[in-house]
């Protein structure tokens, strides 16, 4: 199933701002918007953050009351890797944030 | 309007399992980003608003009860079928399974219309018209009676005129045997058999903006524009069944 359509779709937006480390909510809108330039709504937020769980791309991590933090896991780091090259010149910013190992 | 209930009201319509995991952060983050200097409160309720049709489509997804059947295509997707219930189910109901020959192999489910569309979607459209202003008057305490009587008369309209012009909502269900054509139900799961034949090269009669007009055998359905991989494999695999 292709989880990631493109660089737009609001699940790439989120796995790309998770590679830079876990974030909360808020933090990923405002990572977002900063090397998108895109707004993303609560709602497209984690209607995309349920979609990526669902996968097994993102996780939240344990704890942290009603401000869950979210990483990304080792099978969405290797979603990253495997996009089609075509993906993979677009999803350059990811790739660039992609902790090694 | 207290914009905080707001958030709450718009919340309530989320799914019940979106609700439990994601409630209390979405409501936390949105009157966060409310108490920001310039926040748009209108374009965030807006997208809580589109967030639930997500929301709801998710549920679809995680509510497959069928197990798919593995068999990708070229484009490496599994043709399971296009089809799902207002409830998420994909695949065949047991009463339409039943149907099935013994060891005839379902491969995929299509979703489509036959005979007129209009007539086949009267008795759904009843029901829109008549729930819609139910649930706008628990909001707004006003009875929409226009659009209750245009409701009260469309369901058992459509429901007269279904069966007598055989104009159904269908699932196409490619087997190992060729297609089985069953009914759908308003609330689109499948039910009756209506139609079997053998392998049948699929001819597509015309492109249109949401459906494709596809003939079988001897009848014409409307299949769902989200059919189009489904279709190649279709003709691919009836053509393959068809050569044995």
């Amino acid at each position: 199933m292709a989880i990631i359509r493109g660089p737009s779709d609001r699940s790439a937006l989120v796995l790309i701002s998770l590679t830079s480390g876990p974030k909360h909510g808020y933090a990923l809108i405002k990572d977002i918007e900063s090397f998108a330039g895109v707004t993303l709504g609560p709602g497209s937020l984690y209607g995309a953050i349920a979609r990526l769980e669902h996968a097994g791309i993102v996780e939240a991590l344990p704890g942290g009351g009603n401000r869950k933090l979210y990483r990304i896991t080792v099978r969405g780091a290797e979603h990253l890797r495997e996009l089609p090259e075509r993906d993979r010149v677009n999803s350059h910013a990811a790739l660039g944030r992609l902790v090694p190992g | 309007m207290n914009v905080r209930a707001f958030i709450r009201f718009v919340l309530g319509i989320y799914p019940p399992w979106w609700r439990r995991r994601y409630g209390a952060e979405t409501a936390e983050l949105s009157e966060q980003l409310l108490t920001e200097p310039g926040a748009r409160r209108w374009r965030l309720l807006a997208g809580l608003l589109s967030g639930s049709v997500l929301a709801w489509m998710q549920l679809r997804r995680i509510g497959d009860l069928l197990s798919p059947i593995e068999s990708p295509n070229p484009w490496g997707m599994v043709p399971r079928g296009s089809h799902r219930d207002l409830f998420g189910n994909r695949g065949l109901w047991p009463r339409s399974e039943a149907e099935l020959e013994p060891g005839e192999e379902l491969l995929g489910v299509l979703d489509g219309v036959t005979g007129n569309r209009f007539i086949a979607h009267l008795p759904m459209m009843g029901v829109s018209y008549i729930v819609a202003p139910l649930i706008l008057s628990l909001h707004f305490h006003f009875l929409g009676w226009g659009m209750l009587e245009v409701g009260a008369a469309f369901l058992p309209l459509g429901l007269l005129l279904r069966p007598l012009t055989t104009s159904y909502d269908v699932a196409v269900a490619v087997t190992s045997h060729g297609v089985v054509v069953f009914r759908r139900g308003v609330t689109g799961r499948t039910g009756k058999m209506i139609d079997r034949m053998p392998a049948v090269e699929p001819e597509l009669v015309s492109f249109e903006l949401m459906t494709r007009r596809v003939r079988l055998g001897g009848r014409t359905f409307r299949l769902n524009r989200r059919s189009d991989p489904l279709l190649y494999w279709m003709s691919q695999t009836l053509r393959s069944a068809g050569g044995r």
